[in-house]
């Protein structure tokens, strides 16, 4: 057991705070989640892209640096120290990319993954449906088999960033006869695509973040499959496997808010002005992130010696979202009747709250846990 | 980086964890109950011995096995999973390492690390200087966490300790050991057993054969002065160790118990109120142990190691807690009984939780260690 970095790791830490400190925009953009913030936040994915900031983890020949996942962790570490934008670019990079190394062919990754890495194209994911959102096999967008490719019909919602985005991935089913994980098909689609309507909605923020994409009759080919026809399910678990375990959720995003919630409470504590009742909470916070690091930096050990993240992602999940919102709440009452503020908490705190919901809800995290973790009987 | 055990850790722990499993049987553990003390497993003592635990952290050349904090840790975690009742953590990694570091004065280390003596820490009695100790420091006589004050030490004496007569604090094993460290402002003592006076009282935990403890009266010059190591920290990550031993035994134990147990013509474990119950104590306890071994890994006289102690305290305090209420909800009415086994776990994480600081003595110290 060695918790040091090595040489080379703290100079490619030492490369990354500097370039983020000479290009972190100041001040912090709006948000990318309206229109006018995204198109500031494309500016920034494209400045991170032109320095090789953008996929650090990536192939050289993607745009990437081959960074090491030690290395990815150090940089999302100093990324979110720094006070850097949100990724408007995330969905793509951490959640289809992934899935587009695994089961993408040469010709897909060639044409999908630079693009992606420039913030050519923007990716949004096509999951949820109006009747179909932890239950996420339930789905009834259809693809019907034509000559060259397939049709798509269906309605998708909850799109985050769809308004904004210019391709979609998503699960569609193509053979309505097969039992509900089977006959799902993982499609690519453009959404500039014939018979495709995109219709942004509020969130619970106010934020235009939010689509409903309607398919009606949108023609596809068969190189817009990703990962064989009918076998949808299991290429679909690997990317939510990332997006609630290591990818999306790298444990600087809450570091970077522990330090921030121990500077509110130092600040006020200096100021002769700290409401002491809350001190616990705000230790307590600062441990949970740093026990979400710790509990991190042992899973990408085990990775790193080849071991295959699996239901453990659903207890990882479970500890950030749940922890994000306890940080968020700490801070807003730290601050009294200023708490309600629509500032940078407000907003966080917003944030947060999507957290237990989204990338399926932590009830059904609870039950994967229990049933594939712990071996307690389905039913 | 590398936050896994290599090879020599593993098997050190998997070998002390085989020998428990034979010796520290449940029939052996009720015996512990029933006589009130771990003197029905004192047979295993010289066998953990034989194995090197005792002397786990003491150099080879005093005759110990020169392994790490690391495998102490996980050791400890074993010497939880199954509830030893014998003061292992007390004597391997606190006595040990502090007698061997100071050159033995008292002339103990050969026999403490072959299995003839025991050794136990005075705790506890210590609160009378409040919360407001600092951290880390033994300039803090009083600081909740340390073992208890020096009642004889002169000046030192704390205001608890001079209105009770001298007793310093809470001792287990106090029938079994040899010998008692006694922590205070001045230092730590080392103590025979004839240089103390002993009050047995009962713990909730019987196997835990507890007793006030006080250096006997009108012995001037009595005990040994082992300088001012760290003792504190050392043995609130050995609680925090066996804390999560505890807290894992107690959801695998709960696990297997409501695949088994029908109600309503199924598995109560296919409910998903105790499906979730248990996915809770599994996520707090997972959580926890990181901070266990990370704290064992960074070792003596770094940095962090104060703000790591505490954390790994706190957090194996709060987690095995909340694994011990889950556990005992899940059992039902069966885990409320005294015949049933699951009470000696439950019992020795209400001990070890409160023994060498609570969680919220431990949030406390992490706060002022990182500046608020």
């Amino acid at each position: 057991m060695d918790l040091t970095w090595g040489v080379e790791d703290e100079a490619f830490r030492g490369e990354a705070r500097a370039w983020l400190e000479a290009n972190v925009p100041r001040p912090a953009l709006p948000s990318g989640d309206t229109r006018a913030g995204f198109a500031l936040h494309l500016e920034w994915e494209r400045r991170l892209f032109a320095d090789r900031w953008a996929v650090v983890s990536w192939p050289e020949e993607f745009g990437g640096r081959g960074a090491s996942l030690w290395q990815w962790l150090i940089f999302e570490e100093e990324y979110y120290r720094a006070g850097a934008p949100q990724r408007v670019t995330q969905n793509g990079i951490f959640l289809l990319a992934p899935t587009v190394f695994e089961f993408g062919t040469a010709e897909q990754r060639a044409r999908i993954l630079p693009r992606m890495a420039a913030a050519e194209d923007l990716w949004c994911q096509g999951w949820s449906e109006p009747g179909a959102g932890s239950d996420l096999a339930a789905i009834s967008s259809r693809a019907q088999r034509t000559d060259d490719g397939w049709v798509l019909h269906g309605q998708k919602t909850w799109t985050t960033r769809g308004a904004f985005c210019t391709h979609l991935f998503g699960l569609f089913r193509s053979d309505p006869e097969a039992s509900r994980h089977r006959g799902l098909t993982y499609f690519l689609v453009p959404l500039d695509a014939p018979g495709v309507t995109v219709r942004g909605f509020g969130r619970l923020d106010g934020d235009e973040g939010f689509a409903e994409v309607f398919f009606d009759g949108v023609e596809v080919g068969a190189g817009d499959v990703l990962g064989g026809v009918d076998a949808g399910w299991s290429v679909a678990m690997a990317t939510t496997g990332s997006e609630r375990g290591l990818t999306l959720r790298s444990p600087g995003r809450f570091t970077a808010v522990a330090e921030r919630l121990l500077a509110l409470y130092r600040a006020q504590a200096t100021a002769g002005a700290a409401d002491t009742t809350w001190r616990d909470r705000v230790i307590q916070g600062w441990m949970d992130a740093e026990a979400y690091r710790l509990f991190t930096l042992q899973a990408v050990t085990s990775i790193v010696g080849g071991a295959r993240p699996g239901a453990e992602s659903s207890l990882n999940k479970i500890w950030w979202s749940e922890m994000d919102i306890r940080l968020h709440e700490t801070a807003l009452a730290l601050q009294g009747e200023e708490g309600e503020l629509d500032d940078a908490w407000m907003r966080g705190f917003e944030f947060s709250l999507s957290g237990p919901i989204y990338a399926g809800t932590n009830e059904i995290q609870r039950n994967i846990a229990a049933e594939r973790l712990l071996g307690l009987p389905r039913k | 980086m590398h936050f896994g055990f290599d090879a020599e850790q593993i098997a050190g722990r998997d070998t002390v964890a085989a020998l428990l499993d034979k010796q520290c049987s449940l029939p052996a553990l009720q015996e512990a109950w029933a006589a009130g003390s771990g003197a029905p497993l004192r047979g295993l003592w010289d066998e953990l011995a034989a194995l090197g635990v005792q002397g786990l952290l003491a150099p080879t050349d005093v005759g110990g096995s020169g392994l790490d904090e690391v495998t102490m840790a996980l050791v400890l975690a074993e010497t939880g999973r199954v509830a030893l009742p014998l003061p292992i953590m007390e004597t391997a990694a606190v006595g040990v390492p502090l007698v061997a570091a100071v050159g033995d004065p008292a002339g103990v280390l050969p026999r403490l690390i072959d299995g003839s003596l025991l050794l136990t820490l005075v705790t506890g009695s210590g609160r009378s200087g409040g919360s407001g100790g600092s951290a880390g420091s033994a300039k803090s006589g009083g600081s909740v966490g340390s073992v208890g004050s020096v009642g004889s030490a002169g000046s030192g004496a704390s205001a608890e300790s001079a209105g009770s007569g001298g007793w310093v604090g809470l001792a287990p094993a106090a029938g079994l050991a040899d010998l008692f460290l006694v922590d205070g402002p001045g230092g730590t003592m080392l103590y025979r057993r004839d240089e103390v006076d002993l009050d047995p009282v009962g713990s909730v935990d019987r196997t835990r054969d507890l007793a006030r403890v006080r250096p006997r009266p009108g012995r001037a010059g009595a005990g040994t002065w082992l300088g001012q190591g760290p003792i504190a920290d050392r043995a609130a990550l050995g609680a925090a160790a066996q804390l999560i031993g505890l807290g894992s035994e107690l959801v695998r134990t709960t696990v297997d118990y409501v695949k088994a147990r029908h109600q309503f013509g199924v598995p109560i474990g296919s409910f998903q109120a105790v499906k979730h119950h248990l996915a809770d104590a599994t996520l707090q306890m997972e959580f926890a142990a990181p901070a266990v071994w990370a704290a064992a890994a960074l070792g003596e006289g770094a940095a962090d190691r104060a703000r790591a102690v505490s954390m790994a305290k706190a957090m194996a305090s709060d987690a095995a807690t909340g694994a011990a209420r889950t556990a005992l909800q899940c059992h039902g009415a069966m885990g409320y009984t005294d015949d049933y086994h699951l009470h000696l776990w439950l019992k020795r994480v209400w001990c070890l939780a409160g023994a060498h600081g609570s969680a919220a003595w431990h949030r406390d110290r992490v706060g002022r260690e990182l500046g608020i």
